[in-house]
């Protein structure tokens, strides 16, 4: 068990949330085919604001906040520098995106935003699989913010109009919540066959009953969604706590290398 | 290969006193907590006997250092000896260091808000003395050794219960705890 660092749950959960809401406006607004929509901008703000807050709690992990800007110094071998570099350009161009909208919704800016949103989410996730951590040092960290990114965005739309495309969202949100499911339980199974540390991880995951609540709050809106593929804004507050859970699950439960000195790996 | 000065920890020898975590204290004086050296006795799974066997162990200074590839700040260099040296003047105390490395040589200061480590006491090396643990070690279980001239067939890098990464190779070596003597009793 490692402490529970709240602040890093808040800022990952909320940065991912910002780009999963930022690409999913994106999307609709390509795929719906609709010109100018009032409620994209809007959208776009609500992602902004949340980026904000998560920049803003990620401060409180560092000892020394005012020194955070050294953060960006080191990008040549480091993953986190790099991270904060791409999610300092990620929130620049959204803001920038955000004040060009107020003519007209510019389309390439908004894909470029939200493709540099997409990278600084991979930087993320290289950036939470050091070796000290087996079994998340592998892809899994990229796989789990992609999935949680896609998650608070669908469900973001709860909030948005047009009315029009839930039935589109519903049916991806109902497939995204499904696959989150099926890895967060995947992935525990299958460190639970590996190496020690490995399998301690796994163990303390499945023994969490946070873990299992997080589950539930995911497995909860897709019965509704099944039945009337109507968005409601509950559905996004159950996906939002579920993510937060999940991540505090992330954070605490996963075993290190060096809590098994002296014993076999 | 350039000059790698690393621990030698000889469990053969080693009494589990815990003088030198005890020396690394005296000469640091860490807060309550957080220690730079560390004495793991050896689980009955790969030391099945009434006695009990030990790793003292600290920072490797290992020869591809995560902790010096993921600090964001820079705040870790490797000296021409391959001692890994943390600058606290640059520290944030952004804690990547600490949950990184696979050895949790790293450790977070609560008071001063920022990392340490062991230092190999490299003030002391360069006065050509001993680290402050190696001195202190009454049986003479920890030496250090330069890995470019050292040359013992014997020694292991990566014994049962001491974390596998060859990609950071560790720069420490390590000889078995000896098995006891079984004398046993015929009919
Ligand atoms: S043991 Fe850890 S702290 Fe020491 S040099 Fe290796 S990676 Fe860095
Ligand atoms: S805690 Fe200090 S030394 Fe460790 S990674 Fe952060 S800034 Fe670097």
């Amino acid at each position: 068990m490692n402490d529970a660092n709240y602040s890093l749950v808040l800022f990952t959960v909320l940065a991912q949330g910002s780009v999963g809401m930022i690409v999913t406006s994106y999307l609709c607004f390509r795929l719906a085919g609709r010109g100018e929509m009032p409620h994209v901008r809007r959208e776009w703000i609500m992602a902004g604001v949340l980026l904000l807050a998560g920049l803003t709690a990620s401060l409180f992990h560092i000892g020394h906040p005012f020194g955070a800007a050294a953060a960006l110094t080191h990008g040549a071998t480091s993953w986190l520098s790099r991270e904060v570099i791409a999610v300092c350009l990620f929130g620049a161009l959204t803001a920038y995106t955000i004040v060009a909208m107020r003519k007209s919704l510019p389309a390439s800016l908004m894909l470029g935003t939200a493709i540099l949103g997409v990278v600084s989410l991979v930087v993320s996730g290289a950036a939470y699989a050091p070796p000290s951590l087996p079994a998340l040092n592998n892809a899994s960290p990229i796989a789990l913010f992609l999935l949680t990114a896609a998650s608070i965005g669908l469900a973001s739309k709860s909030f948005f109009g047009p009315k029009d495309d839930d039935g589109f969202v519903a049916q991806w949100l109902i497939f995204v919540l499904i696959a989150s499911i099926a890895v967060r339980i995947i992935l525990p199974s299958v460190w639970s066959s590996g190496g020690a540390v490995m399998m301690k991880t796994g163990q303390a995951w499945f023994a969490s009953p946070v873990f299992w609540l997080h589950i539930v709050l995911l497995a909860a809106p897709i019965p509704f969604l099944q039945k009337s593929k109507a968005l409601k804004p509950w559905m996004f507050v159950a996906v939002l706590a579920a993510e937060l859970l999940g991540r505090l699950t992330f954070f605490v439960g996963t075993a290190a290398t060096y809590q098994n000195i002296g014993h076999l790996f | 290969m350039s000059k790698q000065l690393a621990f030698y920890v000889d469990s053969q020898k080693c009494i589990g006193c815990f003088s030198c975590a005890m020396a690394c204290k005296n000469m640091y004086h860490p807060e309550p907590g957080v220690k730079w050296r560390q004495v793991y006795p050896l689980s009955e799974d790969i030391y099945p006997h009434h006695e009990r066997a030990f790793y003292s162990l600290a920072c490797n200074h290992c020869e591809h250092p995560t902790c010096l590839e993921c600090c964001p700040v820079g705040a870790y260099t490797k000296r021409e000896d391959g001692i890994v040296v943390h600058d606290q003047d640059k520290c944030i105390g952004c804690g990547n260091c600490v949950r990184s490395c696979p050895y949790g040589a790293p450790q977070y200061n609560p008071k001063l808000k920022k990392a340490e480590k062991c230092s190999m006491c490299w003030e002391r090396i360069d006065a050509k003395l001993e680290p402050a643990c190696v001195q202190a070690c009454p049986v003479k279980a920890l030496r250090i050794i330069d890995l470019s001239e050292f040359d013992d067939a014997e020694a292991l890098h990566y014994p049962p219960g001491f974390p596998r990464f060859e990609s950071l190779n560790p720069s420490v070596r390590f000889k078995l705890p000896r098995h006891p003597h079984v004398v046993r009793r015929n009919g």
